[in-house]
């Protein structure tokens, strides 16, 4: 299924990509056009994704039903996980834009330590000392500017 | 007195004391601090850095930055061998197989690989280099657009050595990377593309950033999802010094990768990324056991490490006699001489001997440093990965995300970190490969503006473009050795069949 998935989400995203092409002027002769080079791309990527989902449809209408694919079926993914660290990257990076490093660091370090199994209070000491530590390094030492709108520290 | 024996004597004086000794050592540890922490580069260290050297004297000012450079380059092999994020662009072939040495419970090893290597490589680059540099120099300066062009596709075709799995999938993650190196402004005519208007994206997609994504957060993110951050890898840190029976086995392998980096280095715009990616290929297709490589083996590490580190002193040899920086690092270098009043070339040769003298000492010395403190700091860097993964991960975590936006202070870079983080997830999930995407987002910038430059310069004629290339004797080699390179895998399956 994996190579139905991968050349049909390809080809709608090439499509679309393609059309964005025509967007580009036309300079001077057929090498300096800007669209040139990329619709070569598009074009060899439009090839090899019919070929991936060509494969994918041969593969599907081969398929035997095995105990081995049960197995695999049965296996256990843990998706929720991936997403709740990811979701709290994003809240983490549009914080920083609000407030200063220190405080969104210190939470967000909390919640991904327990996220991982930690607890609370080893979590709050781990997280106080690191966000101090980061601060130090990043805002004093390297003197990376942030600019949030609310600066608490 | 040879020219040689004035090289590595006239600067004594400016080198030998103790000061200047403090600053190297300081330098190079910083240095290997800086590439070790994922997000932080050299590139940027270096640029932070350059200020702080207004107030040094030209010699303590460049040797500073060059210690940094040299340490910044070993260090990225740190976090490559541990945490599976390449510090360093060009520490991303030491991932292949540093990092699955360190799951086998071999950090120690693997750290005292890359160490050996990168400071046999970077030794060999001072001392070869300051023989042929005025050769390999101008062999460099005579390149065009076809042998730039040339160079781009020589350094893609080590993806057909590197493809794990399915080859397709790995072209069309090479095809994928070549397309979003289309993004930002056309290297001819510089109009905007696929931009959506942002100017964030005019000068195309942060490199860095993608690569803490693709590599650092979706690595995290895989880990999270098999759960297995709950397993603890146990490190062999006890015997690190024993290997060096392991490392006797790897000199002539040293030796051909530090010769590819030199030569590669010499190369205006290549860099340690491009001789890593080579010098693998090269190691994948020399190697007695290519099938090993990539699963932990001795062999990728010297190969990678050498190659990198070997090209500090190409790219510095080419800077120093010809003005041309080697790479992004050496760019920022020529600005560390310009604010001190001298201007890197031939003529820095003539009127500033004493310096380059007191340069080349004090690269000898910085590697020197950096195998130290790379060795002594073994156990300790080893130690870091044997942390629990609660302790280890959420503090990555916030490292890529300061650090994606630390290089252009700019929010926009977190957020196309997160996106390829996403992306590479995806892909490891549907099994494509990330490698090849990475590499063709470095070459492809190079193979589009130097295959358009050439094909104008040839006015639109192909059969001209290609007489071009076989007609002109380096580009004729690069070619020949690109189609070597790239139908050696099916000679070697026919030969097998056959045996």
């Amino acid at each position: 299924m994996d190579n139905i998935y991968i050349g049909s989400i390809l080809i709608v995203v090439l499509i679309f990509t393609y059309f964005l092409t025509f967007s580009f002027p036309s300079v001077g002769g057929i090498f300096a056009d800007p669209a040139l080079y990329p619709r070569i791309i598009i074009f060899i990527l439009m090839l090899l994704s019919g070929v991936t989902l060509f494969n994918g449809l041969k593969e599907m209408k081969n398929k035997k039903h095995t105990g081995e694919e049960i197995i695999e079926k049965g296996k256990k993914t843990n998706l929720k996980k991936p997403i709740e660290v990811l979701f709290c990257l994003i809240i983490y990076f549009s914080s920083l834009n609000y407030f200063n490093l220190i405080i969104p660091t210190f939470i967000f370090l909390i919640i991904i330590f327990m996220i991982y199994g930690g607890k609370f209070r080893i979590g709050l000491i781990y997280a106080i000392f690191l966000a101090f530590s980061l601060y130090v390094l990043f805002e004093i030492i390297f003197k990376i500017p942030f600019f949030p709108k609310y600066k608490i520290f | 007195m040879g020219i040689f024996t004035r090289l590595y004597s006239e600067g004594l004086p400016l080198i030998l004391h103790i000061q200047m000794i403090l600053l190297m050592f300081f330098s190079v540890f910083l240095g290997i601090t800086i590439g070790a922490l994922p997000g932080l580069t050299v590139t940027m260290g270096i640029s932070i850095l350059l200020p702080f050297t207004y107030k040094l004297s030209p010699v303590a000012g460049i040797i500073g930055l060059l210690g940094v450079y040299v340490g910044g380059n070993y260090g990225g092999s740190i976090s490559a061998c541990l945490i599976n994020i390449p510090g360093t662009p060009s520490a991303i072939m030491t991932t292949l197989d540093g990092y699955p040495m360190t799951k086998k419970g071999f950090a120690g090893k693997a750290i005292f690989l890359s160490t050996a290597s990168s400071f046999l490589g970077g030794i060999f680059s001072v001392v070869v280099l300051s023989l042929i540099s005025p050769v390999i120099a101008r062999i460099a300066l005579s390149f065009t657009s076809v042998e730039y062009f040339l160079i781009g596709i020589f350094g893609l075709s080590a993806i057909a050595y590197i493809i794990e799995g399915s080859f397709l999938k790995g072209i069309i993650s090479a095809m994928l990377g070549l397309l979003i190196a289309t993004i930002g402004s056309d290297p001819m005519v510089g109009h905007p593309r696929f931009t959506f208007n942002r100017p964030e994206l005019f000068t195309g997609v942060e490199f860095i950033t993608a690569m803490i994504g693709l590599f650092g957060v979706a690595e995290i993110l895989i880990q999270l999802e098999k759960e297995e951050y709950l397993k603890q890898v146990k490190q062999n840190i006890k015997n690190i010094y024993s290997n060096f029976k392991e490392l006797k086995s790897l000199v002539w392998v040293i030796l051909r990768s530090s010769i590819t980096g030199v030569i590669i280095g010499a190369i205006p715009g290549a860099g340690g990324t491009i001789a890593s990616i080579v010098s693998y290929g090269q190691q994948k297709r020399f190697s007695r056991h290519p099938e090993r490589l990539g699963k932990g083996d001795p062999e990728g590490i010297a190969a990678a490490e050498s190659a990198n580190n070997a090209c500090t002193g190409g790219a510095m040899i080419t800077m120093l006699s010809l003005g041309i920086p080697g790479d992004a690092v050496t760019a920022i270098l020529i600005g560390a001489f310009m604010i001190h009043g001298l201007r890197p070339g031939p003529v820095l040769f003539k009127q500033n001997f004493e310096l380059v003298s007191a340069i080349f000492i004090g690269m000898f010395i910085c590697n020197i440093f950096m195998c130290f403190i790379g060795l002594a700091g073994a156990p300790l860097f080893a130690r870091l990965i044997s942390l629990s993964k609660k302790y280890l991960n959420p503090a990555i975590l916030v490292f890529t995300i300061i650090g994606s936006y630390a290089i252009r202070n700019n929010f926009f870079d977190v957020g196309t970190m997160l996106m390829f983080a996403v992306i590479g997830y995806l892909m490891a999930k549907v099994k494509i490969p990330r490698t090849p995407l990475v590499l063709a987002l470095i070459l492809g910038p190079i193979i589009e503006s130097n295959l358009r430059r050439s094909l104008i310069l040839a006015d639109g004629d192909i059969l001209l473009f290609l007489q071009r290339i076989i007609t002109r004797p380096i580009s004729a080699c690069i070619f020949f050795l690109t189609i070597f390179i790239l139908f050696l895998p099916l000679l070697g399956k026919r030969f097998n069949r056959e045996a």
